[in-house]
């Protein structure tokens, strides 16, 4: 049975410890943590929600355990957050997954955990705050900050494919 | 956006082969959860234990105080037989009461019982002048523990060796109908009248219908 679990969840798991770790050692040694807690606390489960939203909680608090002491989360200005630009999300959105997930680990720790909770898992700020223990006002100028990061990412990649195009 | 989120939220990477040994090699090494043993439970089946050995030693105290007084009781019907040989007293005649007793706290009733008890004493009923109570009836010794256990009736074993209830008012009568130590006066007469009705009577009394067979044989003759 915990074989057939394994293999039914471990590939959408995996991505989950890929997206938080950005690294494929980390993200096995987290996959085998996540999956043993999910074998010992079985019983836990009562059955409120779906079970893939349980076995992705347990996966991500993994994460956020695993990273939260390395990381340090710093607010940053009301203003760098309104130069977000929604055009950029368009863009984004038409990436393929596999890119997506490049860039995302391309993001520096503390933007790449508020930016997976956030927009990702669907926590709100305050949940957010509450489970890394920090103020709502970082988690909302730290997500500012990564979508700003990724916009930059997203234009430098069409710059470097319209520049491929052209001297094609 | 949701379309990323969707997008992200579904998407899925192989993970790399071996993890799953890993993870069962991980769940076999695992060790057994430890239940820790509530500290109630112990206790709590100490004192169970404690429960169930008083509620058995008390079982066993009520058990056997309830056959040693039983023994006691069988022993009272059965011992008078020795007495009889003693007393030279024709076995056929004899009823003997074994347990002449009254309430405790009712002074008339004790007198009645300690004059039974100096009656019935077998050294007394062993001398000369007490040698003719066992013409018709003889009442056998009774200590007085047996008394005070049972203050309401008296057991009376007849000739055959059954046991029979009676109540201390018809042994006070019985006691009273021995000539030699009248300890009643004013029934005097009325037992000698009993006796001599029983006399002439066919029917054979006992202490169930002792009393009836009296009256029933005065009315027959009132009526004559």
């Amino acid at each position: 049975m915990q074989e057939l679990l394994y293999h039914r969840f471990s590939p959408k798991m995996y991505t989950v410890c890929l997206r938080y770790s950005g690294d494929q050692e980390d993200a096995r040694d987290l996959l085998q943590e996540g999956f043993i807690k999910i074998f010992k606390n079985l019983s836990k489960y009562r059955g409120d929600g779906s079970f893939e939203g349980w076995i992705r909680r347990i996966f991500v608090n993994t994460a956020i355990e695993h990273f939260r002491k390395k990381v340090h989360l710093q607010s940053v200005s009301e203003t760098q957050e309104r130069t977000v630009e929604d055009k950029a999300w368009n863009v984004l959105d038409s990436l393929a997954e596999k890119d997506i997930m490049k860039m995302i680990n391309e993001l520096s720790p503390g933007y790449k955990i508020i930016f997976n909770m956030h927009v990702i898992e669907g926590y709100s700020h305050k949940e957010i705050a509450d489970i890394l223990g920090i103020n709502e006002g970082t988690s909302k100028s730290q997500l500012a900050r990564a979508k700003t990061v990724l916009r930059k990412m997203v234009e430098n990649k069409l710059n470097k494919t319209s520049n491929d195009t052209v001297n094609l | 956006m949701d379309d990323l989120k969707d997008k992200m939220y579904n998407y899925e990477v192989s993970p790399p082969h071996g993890v799953w040994e890993t993870i069962a090699s991980g769940l076999d090494h695992t060790t057994a959860p430890v239940v820790s043993i509530d500290k109630k439970k112990p206790q709590l089946f100490y004192y169970s234990l404690a429960a169930a050995s008083a509620v058995i030693i008390l079982f066993c105290v009520i058990f056997f105080t309830n056959s040693s007084r039983k023994n006691k009781n069988e022993e009272l019907v059965s011992s008078p037989s020795s007495n009889q040989t003693n007393n030279s007293i024709n076995k056929k005649d004899d009823v003997i009461m074994t347990v002449p007793s009254e309430e405790k706290n009712n002074t008339r009733k004790n007198k009645t019982n300690d004059n039974l008890l100096v009656k019935n004493n077998p050294q007394k009923l062993n001398s000369p002048e007490n040698k003719n109570i066992t013409d018709t009836k003889k009442i056998d010794s009774l200590n007085q523990s047996a008394i005070n256990k049972n203050p309401e009736y008296i057991t009376i074993a007849n000739p055959q060796g059954q046991s029979v209830k009676v109540s201390s008012k018809m042994a006070s009568l019985m006691d009273s109908s021995n000539e030699s130590s009248p300890s009643k006066p004013i029934w005097n007469k009325k037992i000698s009248d009993w006796k001599e009705i029983m006399k002439a009577n066919t029917l054979s009394p006992t202490p169930g219908n002792f009393l009836d067979i009296i009256e029933l044989t005065k009315t027959v003759k009132d009526k004559k």
